[in-house]
């Protein structure tokens, strides 16, 4: 299953839900304000693939600060993303 | 493959709009087909004929509209969504016995329904959330 996430992990539990609900091969795009988690530490300790959306990175400024451990991406990988995987589930 | 893409942020309320708008062009250019975009809940307001935004800023309805003619989408708005916000083509302006309609053209009010079809005839659904 691919996961989106699109809210601030500091506004709500979008991220926490989403990482108690991952199971094997899943992977997480964060997007909009979802990607303020991919600053954070509590991304390094997931074991599923994460992606962010490269222009919702940089339209925050977060560029800088983003975890080794994410990978930045465009919508047309985004789409690819949702290719390779049967359910999008969305947590907001 | 076919996607189903759902929408329920209001333009300039969310970003919901916009990252379905760019996920549906980016889909369309990979050569994917977009079966249905069902507008739900605020995002229903993307189907207004009658926002206008400033001319220097995105006019995200315009884009829909846009986007459906030139690839010929389905672009449906939830009807119980609609009525409730104000936004009636119309028929339902004639039977509600209000003055004026304001669903853009290359938009339809429909029901669930259609979100349920969207979901079974697609390959993939995705949910842009407010």
């Amino acid at each position: 299953m691919l996961h989106t996430v699109n809210k601030s992990p500091f506004a709500g539990s979008a991220l926490d839900n989403c990482l108690a609900f991952l199971a094997g091969g899943d992977e997480i795009v964060l997007l909009e304000d979802g990607v303020v988690a991919a600053t954070l530490d509590i991304i390094d300790r997931c074991e599923a693939p994460i992606y962010a959306i490269e222009a919702d990175v940089k339209a925050r400024g977060l560029s800088a600060r983003l975890r080794s451990t994410v990978k930045l991406i465009g919508y047309d990988e985004f789409v690819n993303l949702c290719t390779m995987h049967n359910s999008i589930r969305s947590w907001s | 493959m076919k996607f189903a893409i759902v929408v329920h942020g209001a333009p300039y309320s969310s970003q919901s709009s916009l990252s379905a708008l760019h996920f549906a062009r980016a889909a369309l250019a990979s050569g994917h087909e977009i079966y249905r975009v069902f507008f739900y809940h605020d995002g229903v307001l993307n189907g207004t004929a009658l926002a206008a935004p400033p001319q220097d800023e995105i006019d995200i309805p315009s884009a829909w509209q846009a986007l459906a003619r030139e690839h010929t989408l389905d672009l449906v708005v939830c009807i119980a969504s609609s009525l409730r916000r104000g936004l009636l083509d119309e028929t339902e302006a004639d039977r509600y016995e209000k003055p004026a309609a304001n669903l853009a053209p290359g938009f339809v009010i429909s029901g669930l329904g259609q979100l349920i079809d969207g979901a079974l005839n697609a390959d993939r659904t995705i949910t842009f959330c407010a």
